[in-house]
């Protein structure tokens, strides 16, 4: 289990994370969302060990991970910089990593690599973006550790890869319990991928929770109404957002939907149904509630 | 179950990746090494054209010395390359996140690019240089000095080995305070120059003021036990100049050698350690200072958020410091601390206004660096000019009481009677108080910075070596060099050219030790002795007692003329390092009788084994001619030519023009060459070279 508690960073008076706390469930699937500078990718440095909190503490399975060799052996850390990797071959890579990672597979790399065909002995500078990302990730996954954290995991990859690569952390995560964080900003592959979602604005935790549990608890109701309500003629709902186009008014509210749908129906409206979020709406909702200007988010 | 590595594995296989990673930068310090075996070639070219002339010579030589150059400017670039390029953890961002999360500690990651860098970028060079060392002795088989060759081409390489390592270890200790590759560069140069300058110039300016030592004989020790790359000169130098006894086998190889290695720092075992301990010290700053840096600050120019003003804070002192020592180097204890402060301050300024511009960090943090500079500026030059303007709180000139003393000497006089003791102490105070600092920046000197502003107009200058040795065995030294030119400078001439006390000599002294230091052969250097002449051995100890009954009663600053000169040496030892000279004086009647009769004299062409002369055909005091050289071995003495020769010489300076000077290359001795006898000078001067050339032709063929 992966545990924060108060985590602070700031980088030069800016805070970039505040007081941070959450814990990630062994063998779930995290997906880390938020804006544009919320945190994510700091949050990453910090449970993978590159950055040192100023504050509070993080753990994986009770011990610390800052400077700490034998606790960062269980994880991996694949950044969305692939620079990194310019000067080595696929096979290279496959020996840096089996150099540091005790459980390196050389069963689960061949496999892999024989599902992406990359070549195996062409210096990475040559890999387009994508396929640089599938030579690291197909690494990750050999090396076997208990966690693994992707920075935009999916980035650059064309669609039938983001499917190839899904496939195999699920795999890896069915076959060892691996648990995988993602920070991306393709929430429809996090809705996909993951079980859990945090949500990072400004440094601060918005919330971390279970994603069907999230689903359920925020929904959009359609309605049509002879007079177009406002949000105070439903003071017993949780009203995110209420908006109006073309004769029909659509309410984003939070709570159990189906008393949202019966208080709706309350007031007569000639149509009224209930209408399933995805969680880019789910996001993109919240993040509107929160003040953050719709036109600057960018999934 | 989860497999793990123990924190040797984790070293090791870092280790590996790193090596790995660096093998190209290894080989091409490899090639660069070959380059030491390539000077060599050259010198067994010119081997085996043995009877090559000497000007030819001279250009391969010449060839062998910018090889030598080449070679250490590719190992010194290869060795900061590869420092900064094994440490780009903490100078490329791209690595961060990769290495970072790596599952090695801070201390194997630090310990795993220190070693790893080392042997990719020092070693391969060194180790290839130091494979030309047998090679040069194989190879040197023909020649008379393979074995004394490797010797010293061994301390050679073994300077460089230590300059290149602590080179890296200065680069280490700059990428660990940087944040990117520029930054790195910038600490590299900021580092060297402190350790060039502001390392040697503080001890040898703080020294100087506190023991009142000269600055000039201070600087020289420190010189050699600071660290430095500037030595690298002197390793080029001393390579050069030990394949030189190659390329001239006129030359005593062991007495050239052993002159060569004289500028090279690491020829003593001291020097090494205090070498190797500054290293250690620059490594372990590098580890506690990467140990505390955060992996965020990778891509902002310093790795530490106080890191800008550390460096600033080493450039300004370096600066000052530098200026301080400049005017106390040139001017003794005459120091402009006015004109110091101007120049530091602006240079200062120069440098912190480029540095603020590059970096681009805004209004708000300009105004916070020029407070950090202007206060770093003041603590520095308010230091440094508190410890001019008080002679370091008094310390420079507080003398020993007289009853701590045991004996006093004054240039060549020594004094250990209690009430000479005392009245030469008393004399010293008086100086000091009559010329003591004042705020104006008087000092006793000052005549020294009125003899420049007139041009280096001299009226006399006085040198005063005063060493106090106390009872407890310690040393206070005190030296004064005085230009007699201002009312000052008259002064202290007339107070210490006057001591009105009768004085046991410092010769009296000397000669009363001679036995304790198996001194068993004496050089006269004196009047009408053409290149000196050697006392027959069993006539030492009689010259001896000679000069210890002339020595009674002399008395310091009397009239008494110093003409010539009794040196005695151990004739095994061969350095020098152990002789002793006695000044003959005119008063010394005995004693001049004893060495002018021939039946105590060695002959001369038993004193010396050749005779090194060089004209200069033309006026000699403004050397409007052309030089020329060429020497006289024993077995040519009895050439008629060159006794004629030698008989146009006289020693004394003819009042007409002397239009040649001659220096003797064992006794410094300058003979003159009148107008007259120039014609016949060079008609025997061809004719001596024409012999030596069928010589060397017949030698070579």
């Amino acid at each position: 289990m992966i545990k924060l508690e108060n985590v602070t960073k700031k980088f030069d008076g800016f805070v970039a994370l505040d007081n941070v706390s959450f814990e990630i469930q062994k063998g779930s699937a995290y997906g880390l969302l938020g804006s544009n500078g919320a945190g994510k990718s700091t949050m990453l440095r910090i449970l993978t060990g590159v950055y040192k909190t100023d504050g509070g503490t993080v753990s994986i399975e009770g011990e610390s991970i800052y400077d700490n060799a034998f606790t960062k052996q269980k994880l991996i850390f694949i950044s969305d910089e692939t620079a990194q990797y310019s000067n080595m071959t696929l096979n290279q890579m496959r020996k840096f990593y089996k150099m540091f990672y005790p459980n390196f597979s050389d069963d689960i790399f061949s496999r892999l690599h024989a599902l992406l065909g990359l070549p195996l002995n062409k210096k990475t500078s040559a890999f387009s973006k994508g396929m640089k990302r599938q030579a690291a990730v197909i690494c990750a996954i050999a090396a076997r550790p208990d966690y693994l954290f992707l920075d935009e995991a999916f980035d650059g990859l064309d669609p039938s890869m983001r499917i190839a690569v899904k496939k195999m952390m699920v795999e890896a995560m069915a076959d060892s319990e691996m648990t995988v964080v993602i920070s991306s900003h393709n929430l429809k592959e996090i809705e996909e991928f993951c079980d859990t979602v945090g949500m990072l604005h400004h440094g601060k935790l918005i919330f971390t929770r279970d994603l069907y549990e999230l689903k359920g608890n925020i929904h959009k109701i359609q309605a049509s109404f002879e007079k177009e309500p406002v949000k105070e003629d439903f003071p017993e709902l949780d009203i995110l957002l209420i908006e109006h186009n073309s004769g029909l008014t659509y309410i984003i509210a939070q709570g159990d939907a189906e008393k949202s749908l019966e208080a709706v129906k309350a007031k007569g409206p000639s149509f009224c149904d209930l209408i399933p979020l995805s969680l880019e709406e789910i996001f993109i909702y919240e993040m509107e509630a929160l003040g953050y200007d719709k036109n600057q988010l960018d999934s | 179950m989860t497999k793990t590595n123990s924190t040797a594995d984790h070293f090791k296989n870092y280790f590996r990746f790193k090596i790995y990673e660096g093998k190209r930068l290894a080989a091409i310090s490899a090639i660069m090494g070959l380059l030491s075996f390539l000077q060599y070639a050259v010198i067994l070219l010119v081997i085996s054209r043995g009877g090559m002339e000497r000007e030819h010579n001279e250009q391969l030589f010449m060839f062998s010395k910018i090889i030598c150059f080449i070679a250490l400017i590719a190992a010194f670039g290869i060795t900061v390359y590869t420092a900064l390029s094994s440490f780009d953890f903490y100078v490329n961002k791209h690595k961060t996140d990769m290495l970072g999360s790596l599952p090695i500690s801070h201390r194997v990651r630090f310990f795993g690019d220190l070693l790893s860098g080392y042997i990719i970028g020092v070693l391969p060079f060194s180790v290839v240089s130091a494979l030309s060392i047998p090679f040069a002795a194989a190879a040197g088989g023909t020649t008379s000095v393979p074995a004394l060759y490797t010797q010293y081409y061994g301390l050679v390489l073994l300077t460089v080995f230590f300059t290149l390592t602590f080179l890296y270890a200065i680069s280490v200790l700059s990428a660990a305070i940087s944040g990117r590759i520029i930054g790195a560069v910038a600490c590299l140069i900021v580092f060297v120059a402190a350790f060039e300058t502001a390392i040697e110039d503080s001890v040898s300016f703080f020294l100087a003021n506190i023991t009142g030592l000269d600055y000039f004989d201070i600087m020289q020790t420190v010189e050699k036990i600071t660290p430095s790359i500037s030595d690298a000169q002197s390793v080029v130098n001393t390579m050069a100049s030990t394949n030189r006894i190659f390329l001239n086998n006129q030359l005593d190889p062991e007495e050239y050698c052993h002159s060569a290695l004289g500028g090279l720092a690491l020829s003593n075992s001291v020097n090494i350690l205090v070498w190797t301990v500054v290293i250690v010290l620059i490594i372990a700053a590098a580890f506690f200072l990467s140990k505390f840096r955060k992996a965020e600050r990778i891509g902002g120019a310093f790795g530490h958020k106080y890191g800008y003003y550390f460096i600033l804070s080493i450039v300004v002192y370096t600066i000052v410091i530098y200026f301080c020592a400049d005017r106390a180097e040139s001017y003794g204890f005459g120091y402009d601390y006015d004109l110091i402060s101007l120049v530091s301050a602006i240079v200062c300024a120069v440098i912190f206004l480029v540095f603020e511009i590059s970096m681009r960090r805004g209004w708000k943090n300009f105004f916070i660096g020029a407070g950090v500079f202007a206060g770093s500026y003041a603590v520095v030059s308010g230091m440094a000019v508190l410890v001019m303007i008080t002679g370091a709180f008094g310390l420079r000139n507080k003398l020993p009481e007289v009853d701590e003393i045991s004996a006093v000497e004054y240039n060549d006089y020594r004094f250990t009677d209690k009430e000479d003791i005392a009245a030469f102490r008393e004399k010293h105070l008086n100086i000091l108080e009559t010329y003591k600092p004042s705020l104006n920046g008087t000092y006793i000197t000052s005549a020294i910075s009125y003899y420049y502003q007139l041009g280096g107009i001299d009226d006399g200058e006085g040198m005063y070596n005063i060493k106090y040795t106390l009872k407890n065995g310690d040393v206070v030294e005190r030296k004064y060099d005085v230009m007699h030119i201002d009312e000052a400078g008259k002064k202290c001439k007339e107070a210490m050219d006057n001591i009105p006390v009768g004085l046991n000599s410092y010769n009296d002294q000397l000669l009363s030790n001679l036995e304790n230091y198996n001194l068993d052969s004496c050089h006269l250097q004196f009047k009408g002795y053409i290149g000196g002449r050697k006392l027959k051995p069993e006539k030492i100890t009689e010259l001896i007692k000679l000069l210890n009954e002339e020595q009674q009663g002399k008395v310091v600053g009397s009239s008494d003329k110093r003409i010539g000169t009794a040196t005695f040496v151990n004739s095994e030892d061969g350095s020098g390092k152990n002789s002793i000279s006695i000044d003959i004086y005119e008063s010394y009647t005995k004693a001049i009788a004893f060495i002018t009769d021939q039946n105590n004299i060695v002959p001369l062409d038993e004193t010396i084994d050749h005779i090194y002369y060089s004209f200069t055909v033309g006026n000699h005091s403004s050397k409007n001619g052309f030089d020329m050289s060429f020497r006289i071995y024993q077995s040519e003495m009895s050439d008629p030519n060159v006794i004629e020769l030698l008989s146009l010489l006289t020693e004394e300076e003819p009042a007409n023009e002397a239009i040649a000077y001659i220096t003797c290359y064992d006794f410094v001795t300058t003979l003159y060459l009148p107008k007259e006898n120039l014609e016949r000078f060079g008609e025997l001067a061809v004719e001596i070279f024409k012999t030596k050339l069928e010589k060397a032709n017949t030698a070579a063929y």
